[in-house]
C-alpha cells in the first residue's frame, strides 16, 4: 500500500455498501509516524463488516457509528480524539454526522485510570513470568494512559503517543515524561528499569485515583486466586501430556 | 553468523507455556478476552522465538518481523503451521484492547479455539526443541 493511505481507504470502503468513513489516527495523522510506528486507520459504518483485513504495518480499527457515539458519550478519549485529529481519507456521511453531534465532549479522565490499573496488572503478570519484552510493551501502554488521564486532568488534551512526554513534562510531570520515552525508544533495558516503571506507574495511578485503584485491585486479587486455582487444576489434567508441568 | 542456543531456545518456549497456561485460564468463564489475547499474542511470539534460537536464525523484537520469521519458518519447512497471520490477527486484537474497547471482532473471537490453536502450536515447537535438545546430548556423549 502506498504512504498516501488512499489504497487502504479504497479497500475498506469495498467492505461494505452502507455509509461509512475511512479515518487516519494516531501518529500518521499527526505527521510523528516513526518507521516503527503502525499506520493506525479507523473504518466507522452504520453496520457490521463480516471481516477486517489484516496487513502487515497496518492497524485497521473498525467501529459501527452507534457503537462509536455511545463511546464517545460514555467519555472514552479514543473517539473524542479522531474526532479532533483524525483525517478524513473517505467519507460517505458518517463522520460528517458525527463531528456535527458531538463536537463539545470531553473525555472522562476517570475512564484512563481504569484503563491504566487493569494494563498495569497484566504488565506485572508478565514481568513475573520473565518476559520483559511484553512487560515492556504493556508498560508502555500503561504509561500512556496514565499521562492522557493526567492531562485530561489537566484540562489539555493528550496528542499522539509520540507527543506525549512533551505534553505531560509541561504539566510537571517531568519523570513520567522521560520513562515513557525510555520505555518506547531505548534499545534494551534492565529489569530495574521494568520494575522502576510499574513501581511509578502504581504510585501515579494511585495519585489519580486511590479508591478506583483500591477497589480494582482487590476485584484483581480474587481473579488471581480464581485462576492459580484453575491453573493448579490444568496441571493436574495435564498429566501424561507431552509437556512437563511448569514449575 | 548467528549461532544456535537451544538455553535460549527452551527460556522462550518455557515463557510461552506459562502464557498459554494464562491465556487458557482467562478463556474459562468467566471469560477476560483481553487478557486471553494479550497472553496468547506473547506465547505466539516466544514459540516463533524459540525455533528461530534453537535453529540459529535471528530474530528482532518487532511484532511484524517476527510475523515474517514465522512466515519464512513455515516455507522453509522447519515449522508445519504458518502461525503468521494469527500473530498479526492478535496483534491487532490485542490493540484493540488497548484503545479502551474489545471490539466486535474479540467479543466474537473463540477463546477456546485460541487457546485450542496455541497449545497444539505449543506442542509443535516443544517437539522441535526436545528433538534438537536430546541431538546435542548425544553429540555431547560421543565427544566424552
Amino acid at each position: 500500500m502506498s504512504d498516501d493511505f488512499s489504497d487502504a481507504a479504497a479497500e475498506l470502503s469495498r467492505l461494505t455498501q452502507a455509509d461509512c468513513a475511512v479515518i487516519l489516527i494516531g501518529s500518521a495523522a499527526r505527521g510523528r509516524r516513526t518507521e516503527n510506528s503502525d499506520i493506525d486507520i479507523l473504518f466507522v459504518t452504520t453496520e457490521r463488516v463480516s471481516t477486517i483485513p489484516v496487513i502487515s504495518g497496518y492497524h485497521f480499527k473498525f467501529s459501527t457509528e452507534a457503537d462509536f457515539s455511545r463511546r464517545l458519550n460514555a467519555g472514552e478519549d479514543f473517539e473524542a480524539w479522531c474526532l479532533r485529529y483524525g483525517v478524513t481519507l473517505l467519507d460517505r456521511g458518517a463522520w460528517e454526522r458525527l463531528k456535527a453531534s458531538s463536537a463539545d465532549v470531553w473525555p472522562r479522565w476517570e475512564i484512563k485510570v481504569v484503563h491504566g490499573i487493569r494494563r498495569l496488572f497484566l504488565a506485572s503478570q508478565l514481568s513475573k513470568m520473565g518476559d520483559a519484552l511484553a512487560a515492556r510493551e504493556e508498560l508502555v501502554y500503561v504509561l500512556g494512559h496514565i499521562a492522557r488521564g493526567l492531562l485530561l486532568k489537566n484540562g489539555t488534551f493528550p496528542l499522539s503517543r509520540p507527543e506525549l512526554a512533551a505534553q505531560v513534562r509541561e504539566i510537571g510531570y517531568p519523570q513520567l515524561a522521560d520513562l515513557h520515552e525510555r520505555l518506547r525508544t531505548a534499545d534494551s533495558l534492565s529489569e530495574t528499569d521494568i520494575a522502576v516503571g510499574l513501581r511509578y506507574s502504581k504510585k501515579l495511578l494511585v495519585h489519580l485515583d486511590r479508591t478506583t485503584y483500591r477497589n480494582i485491585a482487590l476485584d484483581q486479587a480474587k481473579v488471581t486466586r480464581r485462576k492459580d486455582d484453575k491453573r493448579a487444576q490444568m496441571r493436574a489434567a495435564r498429566n501424561g501430556h507431552a509437556w512437563d508441568p511448569i514449575k | 553468523m548467528v549461532i544456535m542456543d537451544l538455553g535460549e531456545a527452551r527460556r522462550h518456549l518455557d515463557l510461552a507455556k506459562k502464557q498459554w497456561e494464562s491465556a487458557a485460564c482467562d478463556a474459562w468463564a468467566p471469560e477476560d478476552a483481553a487478557g486471553c489475547v494479550t497472553n496468547a499474542f506473547y506465547a505466539y511470539e516466544n514459540l516463533v522465538v524459540a525455533v528461530a534460537e534453537a535453529r540459529g536464525r535471528e530474530w528482532e523484537p518487532s511484532h511484524y518481523k517476527k510475523a515474517k520469521l514465522a512466515a519464512a519458518l513455515f516455507s522453509e519447512k522447519l515449522l508445519i503451521t504458518d502461525v503468521s497471520e494469527t500473530i498479526l490477527t492478535l496483534n491487532n486484537l490485542r490493540k484493540d484492547v488497548s484503545y479502551g474497547d474489545p471490539g466486535f471482532e474479540l467479543a466474537d473471537a473463540n477463546l477456546g479455539d485460541i487457546v485450542g490453536d496455541l497449545e497444539a502450536f505449543c506442542n509443535e515447537v516443544e517437539s522441535i526443541v526436545a528433538t534438537l535438545e536430546q541431538e546435542g546430548e548425544e553429540e555431547g556423549e560421543e565427544d566424552e
